[in-house]
């Protein structure tokens, strides 16, 4: 019998100054899922959702075998979201939003 | 006439005919001695040469004189002067003297002729034995002798022979040739009938067993062989083995073809087929000695075929018949020896590679039925199984059948056929049964348990879990079913070993790719950055000057879209865990931007300590029921529905976790466990007692499994009829337009890696393109699809 | 190495190393087609041969031991007659009689090597010159007519160096 299992009769609520509640809590594992804070899931340069790397980033993270976790979201002024990469490569040519056409201009990148 | 005509003045003078008729005289005496086989000096050699050589020098009785070089290198200008003249002038009637050589060649010819005809004097009675040592001993010495008189006669062979020769002149042979010509013409016409059949007759024999003078064989065949001349290439002094193959080859194999006709009817008669694959076997090995030690080694390939179609093409059928039985009574050795032999037969494997596969594919079927229940439930019994059949005939295969790649794909077929369909996938109506037996294999395999096996043990097993695995046509299946298990034994830190897990997902990888992999990988990934994380919150709580949070707080952060988690349910996070929540969130988007982060309350979990009870306990809980029992911090005693309107957890659910608790014995109830209803009073109960102080409460609700199970399944549809589209779409941007045939083919090719897919299905997605406008029907064309940009 | 013991058809005798005197393809017929019994005493007549030339070929057979076999004759290839080693061209400046005695001896004795450089040497006394040089340099007398040797012109101009 290990000392855990034992009905020890000395183990009283004394050791506390106030009565306890009945139940106190001890620990807690918590598990959380993050997403980016987006209105549209998928990116619309590369069809793929934004929580994943962009088609150019999976390519390439084809040859490590872990994953860069590098291609992250950028939101524009007009909170329109896009893979970081994608973006990059479209204002080359055109330096409007895809969707709303609105002058593109970068309000915040995910992290 | 210069200097050079007086010092070769002796053999100068035109030669007579007396003269020639004293050199022949000699030469004739020489010759005999020859063909005597008497011994010869040396010097008596040369006088032989010698005499070839100036009678071959000697100008011809109705040339002029001429310059001495006519006798070195050409038969120019013997007449006249016409130095320099390509022209051959041999053949002009006007005098120009030729080589000297036809009497000469006249003459040996007749002496060879009247040698033979003498010989086979002695020989034309003989028969059998007698006939062969003859023919073999006169054979050899005649040869030795005629090469000696070639020897003798080089200078006759160097330029008239030649010459004649090269002017296309038939019948005139080198004096060895010329001695084997005349040999064949005289002595083998009459002869061979009798040799052939005594040799022959020996042969017979000694298939019976007993020992004979094989010298007497093999000095009949080299001179058939010998006998081949080539006369159309005169040049060529190649053998063309035409004697040998007319006179002796064609026969042998007649006899042949008959004797091993008669004997393996009589055999098979008598005897089991396994004693006479034995014996066949011998017969082979014996034919391939003959032929190395006494016969030409062109006869072995048709030898062989012979052999092969006598002794075992003739008898296919009874070796198909006696294959299942050998097969029944794993009787290997014989499996392999008939094996060999049929082998031997083009295309006589088809039927035995055929006879396999069923035999296997029986032979699993039969295995798993034998399991019984046990097979429906329990993954290692399942797998375990399937594993020994496929280790057993690939064993067979490997040995007895010497890894042949037909048989090769006989095994495969067959394991894939019995593995994807059998009783357990068709109990459960679904070929998905087996990949999913075999993922939970998986994870039984890489939980942590007391039966951990040792690493290099588990990487064993894992390979053997490989094998299984090519087999299975539903791999998609078994991605979602171990991701889904991987992800919980990562979420609630019960995998046993990482390098494990790790080697597992690179077989996977392997076999299937990148994709197939690519979010086992991240979710593996997503532990490690939890684990830093979790350091950092810390260090960053212990130095913030806010109040600690007072319970034991950590947490994993997974990305969403990787993990096989869903959202859950409805709930109000009681306050004691609100603070943490909150102060986590805050850290969390100091460390990040743009993300929002999803609790999933339902994976989270933890530890209670309890007062109320005669022993402190420690309750390791879920979330929910944390929130419950949190509740009689309050009160002792709830109605379902007021413990409803507490937690934010829906009816159903709560009354499946109160049932949890009164089933633990923690809360009772008057009603009924079963019988909760919203109007059921809950109290605590006081005289909990356990043996433990550590007591696991949080075990997994029952409609929470099955409601995982089923959305397991629906999502594999879905995924597949994505995936289907998807394919479609690829084929058709690079086609533009196709028949529906072709198209469906092309689909089932792509995805056949990874799921087979239905056709209506296949149908279906088409139908779903059509209305998204991704493709059209071509007009005017039947079955036939266009693809619009 | 064993000897054989060559005899001239003036009965001078040469000891020769038996490998040498196989240069000629008629001493090694002979010594295959009567077996190898070596009785090194036993004398090789060779009649046709006196002992001066008998000499020069042994000479031309030593130096020549250890060359590698020569090549079959291509029938289609033209044979050169400038490629005379120099030792060749040193050993073969003799007078035309002793000349025209090695090139029936290697004939004889069938040494193709032989029998190749020293007619080559003959063909480079011929190369070149007119008929009427020819017939001086060998001696020989025209015995053509006027007619006759026009006829032999036109027939053979074909040949005839542009």
């Amino acid at each position: 019998m290990s000392g855990e299992d034992y009905d020890g009769l000395d183990r009283g609520d004394n050791d506390g100054q106030k009565p306890d509640k009945m139940f106190t809590l001890k620990k807690w594992n918590a598990v959380a899922m993050w997403s980016w804070d987006v209105e549209c899931d998928t990116c619309a340069i590369c069809r793929v959702q934004v929580m994943d790397a962009c088609l150019r980033c999976q390519g390439e993270s084809k040859k490590d075998s872990y994953g860069k976790q590098d291609c992250v979201v950028v939101w524009g002024e007009c909170n329109h979201s896009f893979h970081f990469c994608c973006m990059s490569l479209w204002v080359k040519q055109n330096n409007r939003c895809p969707l709303c056409q609105q002058e593109w201009s970068i309000q915040r990148m995910g992290k | 006439m210069s200097s050079m005509n007086a010092s070769n003045a002796r053999p100068q003078m035109p030669l007579r005919q007396k003269d020639f008729d004293q050199i022949w005289g000699d030469l004739q005496e020489g010759i005999e001695q020859v063909y005597k086989r008497q011994h010869m000096e040396k010097k008596r050699y040369m006088d032989l040469y010698t005499h070839v050589y100036n009678y071959c020098t000697s100008v011809h009785h109705q040339g002029a004189s001429s310059s001495s070089t006519s006798r070195v290198s050409s038969n120019n200008g013997a007449g006249r002067n016409s130095f320099g003249s390509g022209k051959k002038q041999s053949g002009q009637a006007q005098g120009g003297a030729q080589l000297v050589g036809l009497e000469l060649y006249k003459r040996l010819k007749e002496f060879l002729r009247i040698y033979l005809i003498n010989l086979l004097q002695n020989g034309a009675e003989l028969m059998g034995e007698d006939v062969l040592a003859f023919y073999t001993k006169q054979w050899e010495e005649y040869q030795f002798s005629s090469r000696v008189l070639n020897g003798v006669c080089a200078y006759l062979n160097r330029h008239w022979v030649k010459r004649e020769c090269e002017e296309g002149r038939k019948g005139i042979y080198e004096i060895y040739q010329l001695a084997l010509v005349t040999w064949r013409d005289n002595l083998f016409q009459r002869l061979n009938k009798q040799v052939t059949n005594a040799v022959l007759k020996l042969i017979e024999r000694e298939r019976n067993g007993e020992t004979i003078n094989t010298r007497l064989v093999s000095g009949v065949i080299n001179c058939y062989v010998a006998l081949g001349l080539n006369e159309d290439d005169t040049s060529a002094r190649g053998q063309n083995l035409v004697v040998y193959k007319d006179t002796f080859e064609a026969v042998f194999l007649e006899d042949t073809e008959r004797f091993y006709t008669r004997e393996s009817t009589d055999f098979l008669r008598n005897n089991p087929v396994t004693e006479y694959m034995i014996k066949a076997e011998q017969r082979l090995q014996e034919e391939q000695r003959r032929v190395q030690v006494y016969l030409h080694e062109t006869t072995m390939e048709r030898l062989a075929k012979t052999c092969d179609r006598v002794l075992i093409e003739k008898h296919l059928e009874i070796f198909h018949a006696e294959f299942q039985k050998l097969l029944d009574g794993e009787k290997n050795s014989d499996l392999g020896r008939m094996y060999l032999l049929v082998a031997r037969i083009p295309d006589g494997l088809c039927e035995l590679r055929r006879l396999l596969e069923q035999h296997i594919h029986a032979q699993g079927l039969q295995a798993i039925d034998k399991c019984g229940e046990c097979a429906h439930t329990d993954p290692k019994v399942y797998v375990s199984t399937i594993l020994e059949v496929h280790k057993k005939y690939n064993a067979l295969v490997l040995v007895a059948f010497n890894n042949d790649s037909g048989f090769v794909a006989a095994l495969d077929k067959a394991c894939g056929r019995f593995i994807n369909s059998n009783a357990v996938t068709k109990a459960a109506n679904s070929s998905s049964k087996s990949p999913e037996l075999l993922a939970k294999y998986c994870d039984l395999l890489l939980k942590k348990s007391s039966k951990n096996p040792e690493e290099a043990e588990l990487e064993d097993t894992l390979n053997q879990v490989m094998v299984v695995f090519k087999y299975i046509e539903d791999k998609d299946v078994f991605q979602k079913f171990y991701s889904k298990m991987l992800a919980k034994r990562l979420v609630q830190h019960m995998s046993a070993s990482d390098d494990a897990e790790a080697s597992m997902i690179s077989k996977l990888k392997q076999a299937c790719g990148f994709e197939y992999t690519s979010k086992l990988q991240r979710m593996f990934q997503d532990i490690g950055v939890s684990k830093d994380l979790n350091e950092n919150f810390r260090k960053h709580m212990s130095s913030s000057c806010e109040q600690p949070l007072h319970i034991d707080f950590s947490i994993q952060v997974l990305s969403s879209g990787s993990w096989p988690f869903q959202q859950s349910s409805c709930f109000q996070l009681p306050t004691e865990l609100e603070r943490s929540v909150h102060r986590f969130s805050t850290f969390y988007s100091s460390q990040h931007s743009g993300r929002k982060l999803n609790w999933l309350y339902n994976m989270s979990k933890g530890e209670l300590v309890t007062n109320c009870f005669k022993n402190r306990y420690t309750l390791q809980a879920s979330t929910f029921q944390m929130a419950v029992l949190l509740q009689y911090n309050d009160n002792t005693s709830w109605s379902v529905s007021q413990l409803e309107q507490h937690t934010g957890i829906k009816g159903d659910f709560l009354i499946q976790v109160l049932q949890i608790l009164l089933k633990a014995k923690l809360l009772v109830c008057a009603d009924d466990e079963s019988e909760l209803s919203e109007s059921s009073v809950v109290d605590l109960y006081v005289g909990y007692k356990n043996k433990k102080l550590r007591v696991n409460i949080n075990i997994p609700l029952k409609t929470e499994l099955k409601v995982e199970q089923e959305a397991t399944h629906k999502h594999i549809e879905e995924d597949r009829k994505m995936l289907i589209q998807a394919a479609i779409v690829r084929i058709m941007k690079t086609r533009k337009t196709l028949k529906h045939q072709h198209l469906v083919v092309e689909v089932l090719n792509q995805l056949s890696s990874r799921f087979k897919p239905r056709v209506p299905v296949i149908k279906k997605c088409i139908d779903i393109l059509i209305e998204k406008e991704y493709l059209e029907r071509t007009e005017g064309e039947k079955d036939t699809y266009s693809y619009l940009a | 190495m064993p000897n054989i013991k060559l005899q001239s058809s003036d009965s001078e005798i040469f000891t020769v190393d038996v490998e040498i005197a196989k240069c000629s393809v008629t001493i090694k017929t002979m010594l295959e087609d009567l077996g190898m019994e070596d009785d090194e005493e036993e004398v090789v007549p060779l009649p046709n041969v006196n002992s001066a030339i008998l000499k020069k070929v042994i000479q031309w057979a030593t130096y020549h031991k250890d060359d590698p076999p020569l090549p079959e004759d291509d029938e289609n290839k033209e044979k050169r007659t400038d490629d005379i080693s120099s030792w060749d061209a040193d050993f073969l400046k003799v007078d035309q009689g002793t000349l025209f005695e090695l090139i029936l001896a290697a004939n004889y004795l069938d040494i193709k090597g032989l029998l190749d450089v020293t007619c080559k040497t003959v063909a480079n006394m011929i190369k070149g010159k007119t008929p009427e040089e020819i017939r001086k340099t060998f001696n020989i007398k025209n015995d053509f007519t006027a007619a006759e040797e026009d006829q032999v012109r036109k027939e053979n101009e074909w040949c005839e160096e542009k």
